[in-house]
């Protein structure tokens, strides 16, 4: 309680780049499922995440699909909220994204 | 262009032409508002002052007092010491917003020349305006002369931006019977008011890009009900503050407020609990029912909400 109180007048967020501290990935349904052998590393599922869960490595940090020397490496888990769109835009040619049930 | 004829620092002016003067004397960075009908003549002639040049202000021209009111929101979050007016419709068309200004703790300064909500359509004085907002936040003044409301603008801006406060402030004043009522008041200096008002030094600006901030992010239920209660307490320190203010006020320019001015009331045997200028008449009547015998006094607060 004694940190509540201080909490910052107004709500105001005193510095930048906040966001990536609040975790989403528990409101997930389905998760995106990478097949590392058909992957181009387009990045187009890097462009288009909306919570930045695509991860590229020495990239943008709030992309939640993970990519390593400009190749698509996986998703942080713990941002991605399982919307399926970086399956949806996967081109029809490559397809190396699915999306799969969480368990449980 | 309005030109203010004074005569030994005093001026027959209207309120709205009293505050408009205060609000030039104020010079504010920024003003947002969209005129109506009593408040008029406060935005029609600041609007000449800052066409004239006369003060540094940025006023921006608005279609709605929603947006007046959302300019304001922006402009303070930036930093800027801001003051807008309205009445009535205009008020309750703010309603949303006057609730994410004090959420925000921003040191808005807000007119109100308090005017009857329709329906039936009313352009004259009611406090339904007002009171629908006494719950939202903001601190209420309320005026019952031109002096008054005059005088009140000036403090409200110390009040709002106290850091024991940090909220925004309303000045109210009777529609049409005291904005529109010519009365002869003393003006203040424009070197004293600019001492008495002082430098306003926000302790946030969005505009501060290398100290860069969030306005208006999303709050939990873990964390609402805590700003909630800072707001709270706010609200509450405001009431010491007022005072403090109207004191001080009063040692600078022989003019002082309390949160409440009691009129004949030590020894009455009745009262009579009254805002703004009603006062004024009733006072006239109390007069007149002592003379007959009857004890009677007046209370007359000044703050909402009532703490």
């Amino acid at each position: 309680m004694s940190e509540k109180k201080n909490l910052p007048i107004g709500g105001v967020i005193t510095k930048g780049g906040t966001a990536h501290e609040y975790v989403t990935g528990g409101w997930r349904k389905l998760r995106p499922v990478l097949d590392k052998g058909k992957c181009t590393n387009c990045l187009i599922c890097w462009v288009m995440c909306p919570d930045s869960a695509v991860i590229v490595e020495d990239m943008c940090p709030d992309s939640a699909v993970i990519v390593e020397d400009g190749k698509m490496i996986g998703f942080d888990m713990e941002h991605c909220k399982g919307c399926g769109i970086c399956a949806e835009e996967c081109p029809d040619k490559v397809k190396a994204i699915k999306m799969e049930e969480e368990a449980g | 262009m309005a030109t203010i004829t004074t005569t030994k620092g005093q001026a027959g002016l209207t309120g709205n032409s009293a505050i408009a003067y205060a609000m030039k004397q104020i010079n504010p960075d920024v003003c947002a508002a969209y005129p109506i009908t009593p408040s008029t003549g406060i935005v029609e002639e600041f609007s000449s002052y800052v066409a004239d040049g006369e003060v540094d202000t940025e006023f921006v021209t608005v279609e709605s007092e929603h947006s007046a009111m959302s300019a304001c929101i922006g402009a303070s979050a930036a930093g800027a010491r801001v003051m807008t007016a309205t009445s009535s419709q205009g008020l309750a068309l703010m309603w949303e917003m006057l609730y994410i200004a004090s959420g925000m703790r921003l040191p808005i300064v807000l007119t109100d020349v308090n005017r009857a909500l329709s329906a039936p359509i009313n352009i004259h004085c009611d406090h339904s305006d007002s009171m629908g907002a006494r719950d939202s936040g903001w601190v209420q003044i309320y005026s019952e002369t031109v002096q008054e409301a005059y005088d009140n603008l000036f403090q409200a801006v110390r009040i709002a931006e106290n850091e024991n406060v940090l909220l925004p402030v309303m000045v109210c004043l009777d529609g049409f019977i005291t904005s529109h009522a010519i009365e002869n008041i003393s003006l203040i200096d424009d070197a004293d008011v600019k001492e008495f008002i002082g430098e306003y030094k926000p302790e946030h600006s969005l505009l501060d890009t290398d100290n860069p901030v969030t306005y208006g992010a999303m709050t939990l239920p873990d964390t609402y009900i805590e700003f909630k209660h800072q707001q709270s307490e706010a609200i509450v320190r405001a009431k010491d503050v007022v005072s403090k203010i109207g004191m001080d006020f009063g040692k600078k320019f022989g003019r002082e407020y309390g949160l409440m001015e009691k009129y004949r009331l030590d020894d009455a045997e009745a009262a009579i609990v009254i805002l703004s200028s009603a006062a004024g008449t009733t006072k006239v009547a109390v007069d007149e029912l002592r003379k007959a015998g009857t004890n009677v006094g007046i209370l007359r607060p000044r703050l909402r909400p009532a703490l």
